[in-house]
């Protein structure tokens, strides 16, 4: 009797070690929130009964926390220099120019490679009309704006500048510390500059800038580089449009990216300069 | 405009933003300098090349990184430097135990008290497959989903790898401060001093 209860013991031991050996591996996915709520739940289960993996969970935590905040490297100038060079070169040696034949064959391509993407048998019920349809749609200009979105922006970058601008649109403007010598990280012609100050942003150093513009106020916040282009959105936008662009009512909020920094002008639409007309001056975030 | 020029314009808008990221991510896994920038340049290469093959459902980092990936696991194939590939890492609780800095709180102090210099090396010790997706998660903070496309890998993978990758890590920077800090007090002078 003793000896099947110790074996049963042994047994539920190799079964609890055997779990805990599987479910280590998904100690990373339940720090970064990427577990499904059944795995969530198991793996609670077994934090709450085992030390080992509880010490685990906070190490990785810990761990990422340190590495995101890893000083980041620039490309050197000299290499920058080199590598628009061979760009140029490499463009202008092996890129034939197509003619507009080829790009009418691969625009035909992109329609019917798109219409075979589609899960639908309507389309070869309704045939052409569709085609049609969605050949005119594909080739429609892109506007300059798509990426213009309405609501909360779930960045929190452009929700950390909305929720200043809005606080600041109440309230007094605080202690400047800006000088005679203070630059302006974007300018245009009836920007006055009004206070600077230190804030934080996405969580690291910022400085924001007060302009007045007619009568209107808006804000510049020069950001952290590694915040600016934190979110993939932002990424591919900035990528495709030098810009990103966010909309909520009448307030906007516009994303450049600047070298070692980023640039965030918020206030309301109407007030906000044509990119064309703004003037950049490069620097860092310096608080 | 001709069409060569526009092409490469619209090549070095969606690339340029990346450099300074994609040059970051080679110096933390080259030897030297030197390295880094000849696997940046490939990059750009390749993906000048490839340039078609960038579609709206794939960020434009993510293709740029997914190259670069290939570019280092190329030169390393070429110059038989792939580093070993460990199959199975799991670090016995035992020997976590053992140190005091394994415990949470001790830890956190430690990684702050590592220079980023420190850190790196220690990244760079790791072996490949899982130096990679530390490097990919934690540092550049890309999403599972985008890891796993960059190394083809199932994003099942890509959490077992980061888990097993983040407690390597940890024990080998918890098993270097204790060198560090036990090391000189166990020195056989010391301890016989009257």
């Amino acid at each position: 009797m003793k000896n099947q209860t110790a074996e049963t013991d042994n047994n539920q031991q190799v079964k609890w070690q055997t779990l805990h050996y599987q479910l280590q591996d998904l100690l990373a996915g339940y720090v970064d929130g990427e577990l499904d709520k059944q795995q969530a739940a198991i793996v609670e289960a077994h934090l709450a009964g085992c030390k080992p993996c509880r010490d685990d969970v906070q190490r990785q935590q810990a761990l990422a926390f340190r590495l995101n905040r890893l000083g980041s490297q620039t490309v050197p100038e000299q290499m920058n220099q080199r590598l628009d060079q061979l760009m140029d070169e490499t463009g202008n040696k092996h890129h034939q120019q197509p003619s507009w034949q080829s790009y009418f064959y691969q625009g035909i391509n992109r329609i019917t490679k798109n219409l075979r993407q589609l899960p639908l048998s309507p389309f070869y019920a309704s045939g052409w009309v569709i085609a049609l349809v969605l050949a005119i749609v594909l080739f429609l200009p892109v506007k300059t704006h798509t990426l213009v979105k309405t609501g909360s922006s779930h960045i929190p970058m452009i929700d950390d500048v909305l929720a200043q601008y809005q606080q600041l649109s109440h309230a007094s403007l605080p202690v400047s510390d800006h000088t005679e010598k203070t630059v302006l990280p974007a300018n245009w012609p009836d920007a006055h500059l009004l206070a600077s100050w230190a804030t934080t942003v996405g969580g690291a150093s910022a400085r924001v800038f007060a302009i007045r513009r007619g009568d209107q106020v808006l804000f510049q916040f020069r950001i952290n580089e590694a915040v600016f282009f934190r979110n993939a959105t932002v990424r591919q936008a900035v990528a495709r449009r030098g810009q990103y662009q966010f909309h909520h009512h009448n307030i906007m909020v516009i994303a450049v990216p600047e070298k070692h920094a980023g640039l965030l002008i918020v206030g309301p639409t109407h007030a906000i300069p044509a990119i064309q007309q703004i003037k950049h001056q490069p620097g860092q975030v310096d608080v | 405009m001709p069409l060569s020029s526009h092409r490469q314009k619209q090549f070095r808008t969606l690339t340029q933003p990346w450099r300074d990221r994609l040059y970051a991510i080679a110096l933390r896994q080259a030897d030297t300098v030197d390295e880094a920038e000849v696997w940046l340049q490939e990059t750009m290469l390749r993906a000048w090349r490839d340039m078609d093959d960038l579609t709206d459902t794939i960020t434009t980092y993510s293709w740029l990184l997914k190259i670069l990936d290939h570019v280092i696991a190329d030169d390393r194939r070429r110059s038989h430097r792939r580093r070993q590939i460990a199959l199975v890492v799991n670090v016995d609780d035992n020997v976590l135990n053992r140190y005091a800095e394994a415990a949470p709180g001790p830890f956190e102090q430690l990684l702050q008290q590592q220079k980023d210099a420190q850190l790196l090396q220690q990244i760079r010790s790791l072996p490949e497959n899982f130096r990679r997706v530390v490097v990919y998660r934690d540092i550049e903070g890309i999403s599972y989903r985008e890891i796993a496309y960059i190394l083809d890998i199932p994003p099942g993978t890509v959490m077992s790898r980061l888990s097993r990758g983040r407690r390597l890590l940890a024990t080998q920077l918890i098993k270097h401060a204790a060198i560090d800090l036990h090391g000189q007090q166990k020195k056989p002078s010391e301890q016989q001093s009257p």
